[in-house]
């Protein structure tokens, strides 16, 4: 059964297993240097499909079913969905379930999106409401653009701060049972509280995400007792290279954590920052998504890392919020993922 | 060869700098050529011309009439309101100042 430790972190008693994950993304992305740990590549930034939004949730509907393939599960197994993406009204994972007809709740945690169906499928699983969660999350860079900024072919100038949504999803089936010996766990969850210092400038999502980061984790950290020495990474979802520095200067005038040494980021990781062209980085719920359903689940499963705490990020902002002058409220959901031993 | 003469040749420029930008955000080369150009292709007519291309190509997944023809003045909407506003005023400044 799942049970609160400290203030917010809890704690799941019976470590559910990731039994299948895998991560589908664009072009870009498989340019990128984690490209060969994602299952699917998608040159066509359409993916077949008629508009970017059917293309999201082409690429979400593609993570879920290669994870439930490798996990060799039916869609029948399934007792509860937990998915979301960037889209208005959540549709990029609403209209992939037409097909996939599990139960599902959407979610909206803004690029935190995979960390919380993460936290939240690992909860369930744990009670005993299901044997067999899906976890996921996708974001589609022309569709986010359309949706949150200007039009692909407007020729503007994008700040060093901006950050580069990705194309892709990730899924992750969580489990009560074990497929083999060593699938990656789920420890332990926390829910994140909204922090919001004022950041006004929709595009440095990377400044108004990291107070919230730093609350999560140095709550996280205090919950449970450690120090950022006993993980093997803190890797967060997508803050960027400007949200990153922010995160570790102000975790250690806040809290006195040094997590310099084993702090990353998602955002940082997907894209090559040198050759990519992409600012601060990459960010949506598909960053993150697709970075932890390949590379970190497979070095959870190969055991050269075996305590992951990752904390997912999400800007909290609407078009409408930033036209009406509003200030952006951060939030980080976390989970710790650990190897089979 | 049809000649031009000051006023026309004016036009036939502005005209001709609308075409070819409206063709390289068609095609989809305008973007990269204004990150390195920056404010050279913003200023001048075509950063406006580019302005009208971009939504109208962007949104046709949204049908010709609510996608195009309603999104094609999302980002030239508001200079054609001021500008058009502004000309206004400062023709009436001018009318009362002159002819009065």
């Amino acid at each position: 059964m799942p049970e609160r430790i400290g203030k917010h972190t809890v704690n799941l008693q019976n470590k559910p297993y990731i039994v299948g994950y895998a991560a589908a993304v664009g072009k870009k992305e498989s340019a990128g240097p984690l490209a060969e740990f994602f299952d699917k590549a998608y040159t066509d930034e359409f993916c077949g499909e008629k508009t970017f939004e059917k293309a999201e949730t082409h690429l979400q509907k593609a993570a879920i079913e290669t994870a439930l393939k490798k996990a060799k599960l039916l869609k029948s197994d399934v007792q509860c969905a937990f998915a979301g993406d960037l889209l208005n009204q959540c549709i990029g994972s609403s209209f992939g379930m037409r097909d996939l007809k599990f139960p599902f709740a959407g979610l909206y945690g803004a690029c935190s999106t995979m960390a919380l169906s993460l936290a939240m499928s690992g909860i369930f699983v744990d009670s005993g409401a299901a044997e067999n969660a899906v976890a996921a999350a996708s974001s589609h860079f022309c569709s986010a653009e359309r949706q949150y900024r200007m039009p692909l072919e407007y020729g503007g100038q994008r700040t060093p701060a901006s950050q580069w949504t990705v194309t892709g999803a990730g899924c992750a089936i969580v489990s009560n049972k074990a497929k083999d010996t060593n699938s990656p766990r789920i420890e332990k969850a926390i829910i994140g509280a909204v922090r919001d210092l004022g950041i006004t400038d929709p595009n440095n999502m990377g400044a108004a995400m990291a107070p919230a980061a730093a609350q999560t984790i140095a709550e996280f950290l205090i919950d449970t007792n450690t120090k950022p020495e006993d993980y093997d990474m803190i890797l967060t979802g997508d803050l960027g290279s400007t949200g990153s520095n922010l995160l570790q200067k102000l975790i250690k005038t806040e809290q006195g954590f040094d997590i310099s040494n084993v702090h990353k980021d998602c955002g940082i990781m997907i894209f090559d920052q040198k050759t990519q062209d992409v600012h601060s980085g990459g960010s949506g719920c598909g960053c993150s998504a697709s970075v932890v359903c390949s590379y970190i689940f497979d070095k959870l499963k190969n055991k050269s890392l075996n305590k992951v705490l990752f904390v997912g990020t999400g800007a909290l902002l609407s078009p409408t919020s930033s036209l009406q002058k509003e200030s952006t409220p951060g939030i980080a959901h976390g989970v710790l993922l650990t190897s089979n031993d | 060869m049809t000649s031009l003469n000051e006023d026309e040749i004016k036009l036939a420029v502005s005209a001709t700098l609308i075409v070819i930008t409206a063709i390289l955000t068609g095609a989809g080369v305008f973007d990269k050529i204004a990150k390195h150009a920056g404010a050279g292709t913003a200023v001048p007519i075509t950063g406006f011309a580019n302005s009208v291309v971009s939504p109208a190509v962007e949104f046709k997944l949204e049908g010709f009439i609510l996608g195009t023809a309603a999104k094609m003045f999302n980002l030239a909407g508001p200079v054609i309101v001021y500008g058009c506003s502004s000309a206004s005023l400062y023709g009436l400044f001018y009318w009362i100042t002159t002819k009065i």
